[in-house]
């Protein structure tokens, strides 16, 4: 069984976690929707259309998206002591896996976005809305649904995401099995940890889908 | 066989109703000049719509049909700018609306409601927030008031109580409803409905033309609306036009364009509303008389240019008193009666041309099918 200290260590582990997770997760969604509603306005025919900026910001997406999470961990290092001042611990971590999740969540999302029925928007420009009013008051809660769904399967990603952060030291319940489960051969942490990260991963994905269903069947 | 197609020449009548309601006194509402829609992709270009120059009255309902792909749906959406003319002008209150910058083009859309095949409501908001939204968009933030409007015009379509349902929860008639009150939020002077019927059963269609034609009578609205249904022209529009391959094929009073369609695509559009003579008397039929007992098969048409009214017992003296009725589609349009009767008479060698010419002023035009034996017909 697992000792008082590996319990301790256990909850700390969780709790960094939650914190390195719940962090990202803030930035990637107040970034990744901007990014997304760019993305989808500027494209060709729509609202902002500016296919320039369209292309550029599509390319720097995909470019991030094409990049495997272990080598922008490392690669990241340089930017990650610039805003954090440190490379190890749960803030470090935060800086690749916001990086990641980022432009992810962003194509995610904008594909809900640009579901939306060009008829509603339609609908919108001939009842006198104003751009403003049509990203927030059709494009938003319109594509809501689509787009809750899509941070579910974006935090999934977060949190599988900061499990490998603890490869670099970012702490966590990653570099807990990572110490204890791989390194000293214990495989009652390991376990643990996979049955807590089961455990997180359901509760999100339950929580998602069945906020997602709220919205669909009002 | 085909006897005196009598080109009908009578001069219009008197105080038909359609020309006190579309009659030029009406001042001018919309005004197209030479509205012109090229769509450029790549290499190809795509001319929607040629030249088209309309008028179009302040409190008429005024048609636009075609079928599929001549540029209704284009047209329409030249008169709110949801589409840029290419070429030439639409003006609306003496206005050319392409002079306006962003700020006047949503004033103006403003002032002109649409409503669509598809409804286009926001699935995510309730009946009421989905209303509510042309007043917020155009900076209406009292809560009471928005209320107070929604609920009036939720009264006026018919569907009181229903401010907190989600569309989904609505069939097809009632979203068109709040569609309509939707498209009236902002009080507008034009109602542009956009195939608003086409997706709906046949029984609402009714519901909902008799609606948009309350409205137009009440709130004095312009409506202008497109559809590839003659039968919604029919039933509420004063007067259509016809479009076809991006041209305007063909404009009048809707009475005068169902009675004397002469365009080939107005009377292709039309063909599914024409009566079919009935398969017995096609078949009893033939191309000569049996002999002088023989009744010849007569296709009346009247083309509502006549009267108020079809004088038969004039037409059945004048054809010398023994005329059977075989078969009739006779409608009324605006005041017009108009339609077709299919007649026997006895064939009288040499006498029957003779006879047809003396019904020359009441008939639009007389064709002679055939002959049958009197058994028949």
């Amino acid at each position: 069984m697992l000792s008082q200290r590996m319990l301790d260590a256990l909850w700390q582990a969780f709790l960094d976690t939650l914190y390195m997770v719940g962090v990202s997760a803030a930035i990637v969604w107040f970034v990744g929707i901007p990014l997304a509603i760019i993305l989808v306005t500027t494209a060709k025919g729509q609202i902002f259309e500016a296919p320039l900026v369209n292309r550029v910001l599509g390319s720097i997406v995909n470019g991030f998206r094409a990049t495997p999470f272990i080598i922008l961990l490392v690669a990241l290092i340089p930017l990650t002591r610039l805003i954090t001042g440190t490379t190890i611990g749960v803030w470090a971590a935060v800086v690749p896996i916001t990086v990641s999740a980022t432009p992810f969540f962003a194509r995610i999302a904008e594909v809900s976005l640009r579901e939306v029925s060009s008829g509603v928007i339609e609908a919108a420009q001939a009842m006198g809305c104003q751009k403003r009013h049509i990203i927030f008051n059709v494009l938003l809660p319109e594509a809501l649904p689509g787009i809750i769904g899509g941070f579910t399967i974006t935090l999934v990603a977060m949190i599988s995401a900061s499990a490998m952060a603890g490869a670099i030291g970012a702490g966590g319940l990653g570099d807990l099995a990572i110490r204890y489960g791989y390194q000293r051969y214990d495989t009652t942490v390991m376990l643990a940890v996979i049955a807590i990260l089961i455990a997180i991963v359901a509760i999100i994905q339950y929580a998602g889908d069945r906020y997602v269903y709220l919205l669909k069947n009002r | 066989m085909n006897i005196a197609v009598a080109p009908y020449r009578k001069a219009a009548p008197s105080g038909a109703a359609d020309s006190q309601k579309t009659s030029p006194t009406n001042p001018l509402h919309l005004r197209l000049e030479g509205v012109g829609k090229t769509y450029v992709s790549g290499q190809r270009r795509v001319e929607a719509l040629k030249d088209i120059n309309l008028d179009i009255y302040q409190g008429e309902i005024f048609g636009i049909i075609g079928r599929s792909g001549a540029g209704k749906s284009s047209l329409i959406r030249t008169l709110n700018r949801l589409e840029d003319v290419t070429t030439g002008k639409v003006l609306i209150n003496d206005v050319d609306i392409q002079s306006l910058d962003t700020n006047g083009l949503v004033k103006l859309r403003r002032r002109i409601g649409m409503i669509f095949q598809h409804f286009n409501l926001l699935s995510s908001a309730t009946v009421f927030e989905n209303l509510a939204l042309p007043l917020k968009a155009a900076g209406i933030r009292d809560k009471q008031r928005i209320r107070q409007r929604a609920q009036e015009l939720l009264r006026l379509v018919g569907l009181e109580g229903k401010e907190d349902v989600y569309p989904s929860r609505l069939s097809g008639g009632q979203k068109q409803r709040v569609g309509i009150a939707r498209a009236l939020m902002l009080d507008p002077e034009i109602l542009l409905c956009d195939e608003a019927t086409s997706a709906l059963d046949p029984e609402t269609t009714q519901s909902i033309l008799s609606l948009i034609k309350e409205i137009n009578k009440t709130l004095k609205l312009t409506v202008v609306l497109i559809t590839h249904e003659m039968s919604v022209i029919s039933q509420i529009c004063d007067r259509v036009a016809v479009l076809e391959d991006g041209a305007l094929a063909e404009l009048g009073p809707v009475w005068r364009v169902f009675g004397r369609p002469e365009h080939e695509a107005t009377q292709a559009l039309l063909a599914p509303l024409k009566p079919k003579i009935s398969d017995d008397i096609a078949q009893a039929i033939s191309a000569t008389p049996a002999d002088n007992t023989s009744r010849a098969i007569v296709k009346f048409f009247f083309d509502g240019t006549a009267a108020t009214y079809l004088p038969l017992g004039i037409l059945s003296q004048r054809l010398g008193g023994d005329l059977r009725l075989l078969q009739s589609g006779i409608g009324r349009l605006q005041g017009h009666p108009q339609g077709e009767l299919l007649v026997s008479l006895p064939y009288q060698q040499h006498e029957l041309a003779q006879r047809l010419e003396t019904i020359n002023d009441l008939v639009s035009t007389v064709e002679v099918l055939g002959y049958a034996v009197p058994a028949n017909a």
